[in-house]
C-alpha cells in the first residue's frame, strides 16, 4: 500500500514539475488556463449568443461550470496517454502500472484548487457574499475523482493497444462538453432529457456548485447520486486495467 | 546449502506481431490483427542463490525476454516461474528517466520504481551520487547529460536498491573504462555477498568475473514467425 502511495506521489509530482519546466510563465499557467477558457467562452456565449442564466453574471456562471469540467477534461487528456508516454517504464520495469494513469489524474488536483480560489475571488468581485457551506463544493471532488479515475483506467489501457480509442474519445469529449450544462443552465434542458444529463457525474457536480453558489441550496441528492454512479465505474476500471495490464506489456 | 533463487519450469513465451495492414487485408486484420511468434520454448532451469550466471546467445534469441519473465514484467504463455528474494531488473539503463527533471529528482523517481522506500532513498542519495561521480551535475536537467552519464546514474541507483536477485541486460556497452572497473568491483562485492546475478551479454571475454554457469539460448527459427 505504501508502495502504491509513494509511486502515485512521485509520478504526480514528476508530471507537475515537468509540465512547467522549459516554460517562461511556469506555474502561472494554472491561473491563466481557467481564466482564458472562461474569457473565450463568455465572449461567444455571453456576448454574441447571450445564453440566459437567470440573472447570474455570465463570466461567473462559466467559472462555476468550468471548475469541474476543466478538472475532468484536463485530467483525462493526460491520463488516456499515460501508458503510451511511459512505454519505456511499462515494458522495461516492474511496478504496478495502474499508478501511471492515476497519478496523471492526481496531478490536476492543484489546478482544481486554484480554479476554486479564482471562482471565489470573482464571486466576491461580483458582489456576492461568501458562505461557509461553499466548502462542500470541494467535497464533490471525491465522486469526480473516482469517475475520472475509472474512465481513465479503461481508456488508457485500451488506448495503449489500439490508438483508435484515443481518437474516438477525443470526439466524445466534444459531445460531452455540449451535453453537460457548462455554457447553459441545467434549467434549460428539456424535461425528457433531464434524467439523462443527471446520469453524468460532472453535470451533477456543476448543478450542485451552481445551486449552492446562486440559490444557497445544498443538493445532497446530487452528491449521493454521483457517488453511486462513480463507484462502480471506478471498481470496473480497476479490475479492467489489472486484467489488461498483463497483455499490455506485449502489445503496447 | 544451495538454496534456490530462481525456478523456471517449462517456460514458453510467445510475442504478438502485427500482421501487415493493407486495405485488402484490413478486415481480416480487424478481427485478429496479430500473428504470434515463439521466443522461448519449453525452457527449464534452476538458478541457485548466489550464482553468477551469464546469459548468452545471438540477437533475438530471448535473452532480454528471459530477464523480463523472471522480473515479472511480462508473463509466460505456459510454464511457471518462481523467484525467492527481492528481484531488481535493469533491462535498460535509464528506462523511465525524465529528461526535463534534474538528476536528483530522477533519483527519487527511479528508486521509487525499483521499490525503495522514501525514507531509505533519502539516506542513500549521497551514496548514489558518490558512486555515479556526478556530484556537480545532480541539479542539472538530465537532457544536458551525456548518454554515459545517464547510464552511470541509472546503474548507481540500481545497485543501491539492495537486490537479492539482480538482472542486468547488456549494461556494460556504455560507460568508460574507469566506471566499468568500478561497476565490476561492485558486482564482485555483490557476488561475494551471495547476491544472485544474471547478466546477458555478447562479450563474454570482457566479463571479469568468472561465471558459475552460462545459459546459452538458441536462435529462434525466424521462418515460423508469421505462421501462427
Amino acid at each position: 500500500m505504501s508502495r502504491y502511495l509513494q509511486l502515485l506521489e512521485v509520478f504526480a509530482i514528476r508530471e507537475i514539475k515537468s509540465r512547467y519546466k522549459s516554460s517562461i510563465l511556469g506555474f502561472l499557467w494554472i491561473v491563466i488556463f481557467p481564466l482564458a477558457t472562461a474569457i473565450i467562452l463568455s465572449l461567444i456565449f455571453g456576448t454574441f449568443i447571450r445564453i440566459s442564466t437567470e440573472g447570474v453574471p455570465y463570466f461567473l456562471f462559466l467559472l462555476s461550470g468550468l471548475l469541474y469540467w476543466n478538472f475532468f477534461q484536463q485530467g483525462f487528456i493526460l491520463a488516456k496517454d499515460a501508458l503510451i508516454w511511459n512505454r519505456d517504464l511499462v515494458v522495461k520495469t516492474a511496478f504496478p502500472k495502474v499508478t501511471l494513469p492515476l497519478s496523471y489524474v492526481l496531478s490536476r488536483v492543484p489546478d482544481f484548487f486554484v480554479s476554486f480560489l479564482i471562482l471565489l475571488i470573482f464571486y466576491l468581485i461580483y458582489g456576492y457574499n461568501l458562505n461557509i457551506n461553499f466548502i462542500l463544493i470541494i467535497l464533490f471532488i471525491l465522486p469526480i475523482l473516482l469517475f475520472l479515475a475509472g474512465i481513465s483506467l479503461i481508456i488508457s489501457s485500451l488506448n495503449a493497444v489500439f490508438r483508435d480509442f484515443g481518437r474516438i474519445v477525443d470526439l466524445f469529449m466534444t459531445l460531452l462538453f455540449y451535453a453537460t450544462p457548462i455554457i447553459y443552465p441545467d434549467t434549460a434542458i428539456p424535461h425528457q432529457y433531464k434524467l439523462f444529463v443527471l446520469l453524468n457525474p460532472i453535470s451533477d457536480a456543476i448543478i450542485f456548485t451552481r445551486d449552492l453558489l446562486f440559490k444557497n441550496n445544498i443538493r445532497y441528492d446530487l452528491f449521493f447520486l454521483s457517488l453511486i454512479l462513480s463507484l462502480p465505474i471506478f471498481a470496473f476500471g480497476m479490475i479492467f486495467f489489472i486484467k489488461m495490464e498483463k497483455k499490455i506489456v506485449d502489445l503496447i | 546449502m544451495n538454496s534456490t533463487a530462481i525456478l523456471l519450469k517449462n517456460v514458453t513465451k510467445r510475442y504478438y506481431l502485427e500482421k501487415p495492414r493493407t486495405l485488402k487485408r484490413w478486415f481480416s486484420s480487424l478481427f485478429s490483427p496479430y500473428g504470434r511468434f515463439t521466443v522461448i520454448k519449453n525452457f527449464s532451469s534452476i538458478v541457485n542463490k548466489g550464482e553468477f550466471v551469464l546469459v548468452t546467445g545471438p540477437n533475438g534469441c530471448g535473452k532480454t525476454t528471459l530477464l523480463k519473465l523472471i522480473a515479472g514484467i511480462t508473463l509466460p504463455d505456459a510454464g511457471s516461474i518462481k523467484t525467492y528474494g527481492k528481484v531488481v531488473p535493469l533491462i535498460e539503463l535509464g528506462a523511465g528517466f525524465n529528461y526535463e527533471l534534474t538528476g536528483m529528482e530522477n533519483i527519487l523517481i527511479n528508486a521509487t520504481i525499483l521499490g525503495i522506500d522514501k525514507k531509505i532513498i533519502k539516506t542513500k542519495t549521497r551514496d548514489i551520487v558518490e558512486f555515479s561521480g556526478l556530484k556537480s551535475f545532480v541539479d542539472v536537467p538530465l537532457k544536458r547529460y551525456s548518454s554515459g552519464m545517464v547510464s552511470r546514474l541509472a546503474f548507481s541507483i540500481a545497485i543501491s536498491s539492495e537486490p537479492e536477485i539482480l538482472l542486468l541486460d547488456e549494461i556494460f556497452a556504455v560507460g568508460d573504462e574507469e566506471f566499468k572497473e568500478r561497476s565490476f568491483s561492485k558486482l564482485s562485492e555483490f557476488h561475494n555477498n551471495r547476491v544472485t546475478i544474471l547478466l546477458t551479454t555478447h562479450f563474454e571475454k570482457f566479463i571479469r568475473i568468472k561465471p558459475d554457469r552460462i545459459i546459452n539460448l538458441q536462435k529462434t527459427n525466424y521462418h515460423n514467425i508469421l505462421r501462427d
